[in-house]
């Protein structure tokens, strides 16, 4: 396919003796944003980790064709460093860039993250939200062709969810494939081009967003729309379909 | 009723070159055993981390090593690797193989404690974000295990520090030998031992301040 960037092919993942993931097929390309729903537990961040690479599929094929750059719902930031350094050290580190003009760079993420004022906050200062942020100016300063975003929106106010939808839609605008699972059906409806449903480690439906949140055929996808809030932009996709309301 | 002692100070003033070179050589063995110490420290705390044969091996070493008693090792250095080895290290370089190779296993747990105690994700972000595993080590795991186990750090620097003066048990003429030395031929015991306390403590001190310092910064981080 032209412009792809992520192909997984009958991924599996096996924790001891629980499967979390059972073959999923999934591919993102250039200019994308990929959205994965699905239930607590059903696979959805171990497949956006196969995806990143950061996790092995026990069964399957990944292929990787492009950068990528993984945010993980833990944040994960490095606590000993200052947000600035926390986006600078890869820079340095893992594409050897030099100190001044990673720093340069770090800060010019942080300006468009509008947090170029937290640069000298160690994270254990900052808000849930701030903290997401840095979390993903870290990985954007990077440039990875593809970004993957864990629940990026879950500890932040509608405002800077909506902040976060509209950094999605210029990534993807740019040409990079976007990947983001969340609990948010209104950002999924916003953001997202194509939908995966996940149920219980198994891909329940697929399909594109308008069709799918606005018409699921699968159980998983009907109840996670049922379940996204009255006057949401997912339930107005959902009112625009008298049929599936009218069941 | 016991007498009352006649302290004569004057006798350790008389003995101040002979506790002078003393001191300096006590700190000489204790900067270069904490320092050799601190780089095996380090490689074995991480080698322990590791669930293969490398980790196997400095599990067994760090055993071994925290069973075998000081004194016992050091002796064991300056007569007997001699007599089985075949070759014999100066009675310096001696001493501060056998307290760095004690001091190692007992700074490698104090290590690995911290490594282990860097939550995985730090590191699983790391590696997501195409950072080399050696950079990991150096710039995330390492310092903030060293930061978290400042405290434990500086108080074992502290045991090192006091741990030299067994050397004098085979001769090295360190603060405690000289000391030691100059009561036996001055019959004053009681003077050149209470030197010797004050002497130990005052070198203590600033490690334990620094410790203290290290674990209130340590409190302050973890918030």
């Amino acid at each position: 396919m032209n412009g792809l960037l992520i192909r997984a092919a009958g991924a599996g993942k096996t924790y001891g003796s629980r499967e979390v993931l059972r073959n999923a097929s999934v591919s993102l390309s250039r200019g994308e944003v990929l959205g994965i729903i699905g239930s607590s537990g059903s696979g959805k961040t171990t497949l956006l980790k196969i995806l990143a690479g950061v996790e092995k599929p026990d069964c399957g094929d990944v292929a990787h064709f492009g950068t990528r750059g993984l945010v993980f719902q833990e944040l994960n930031l490095w606590p000993h460093l200052t947000v600035k350094e926390n986006v600078a050290l890869p820079l340095v580190k893992a594409l050897k860039l030099g100190r001044a003009v990673a720093e340069g760079k770090a800060r010019k993420v942080l300006e468009e993250l509008a947090i170029s004022h937290l640069a000298g906050a160690f994270p254990q200062s900052l808000s849930g939200g701030e903290a997401q942020r840095v979390a993903i100016a870290r990985v954007l300063a990077l440039e990875p062709d593809a970004v993957l975003l864990d629940e990026a929106t879950s500890a932040l106010s509608q405002e800077l969810s909506a902040q976060v939808a509209e950094t999605v839609l210029k990534l993807a605008a740019s040409g990079k494939g976007v990947a983001i699972v969340s609990h948010d059906l209104n950002l999924i409806a916003q953001v997202a081009h194509r939908v995966i449903v996940l149920d219980e480690g198994s891909i329940a439906e697929e399909g594109r967003v308008h069709d799918l949140l606005g018409k699921p055929s699968s159980e998983a996808a009907k109840r996670l729309v049922m379940e996204s809030l009255p006057g949401s932009a997912c339930f107005k996709l959902v009112r625009s379909n008298a049929s599936y309301v009218a069941r | 009723m016991a007498m009352p002692y006649s302290w004569q100070l004057n006798a350790v003033a008389s003995y101040s070159t002979v506790l002078f070179y003393g001191l300096v050589v006590t700190v000489a063995l204790a900067a270069a055993t904490i320092v050799l110490s601190s780089l095996l420290g380090v490689l074995l705390g991480l080698a322990r981390c590791r669930k293969d044969a490398v980790g196997r091996v400095a599990a067994g070493y760090v055993e071994l090593f925290r069973a075998v008693p000081i004194l016992v090792m050091i002796v064991w250095i300056v007569y007997a690797m001699p007599l089985l080895l075949g070759f014999k290290l100066p009675l310096f370089e001696s001493a501060v193989a056998g307290l760095t190779l004690c001091g190692g296993a007992y700074l490698a747990e104090i290590v690995r404690a911290g490594v282990q105690a860097v939550p995985k994700g730090q590191v699983e972000a790391a590696r997501s974000l195409g950072i080399p595993e050696y950079e990991i080590i150096l710039s995330i795991i390492l310092p903030q295990a060293v930061s978290m186990q400042a405290p434990a750090i500086a108080g074992q620097y502290s045991e090192m520090l006091k741990n030299t003066s067994l050397v004098s048990f085979v001769g090295v003429a360190d603060l405690f030998h000289a000391a030691t030395t100059a009561a036996t031929i001055t019959f004053r015991p009681m003077e050149f031992y209470t030197v010797l306390g004050v002497a130990y403590t005052a070198m203590i001190l600033p490690l334990s301040l620094l410790s203290k310092r290290a674990e209130t910064n340590a409190v302050r981080g973890g918030k």
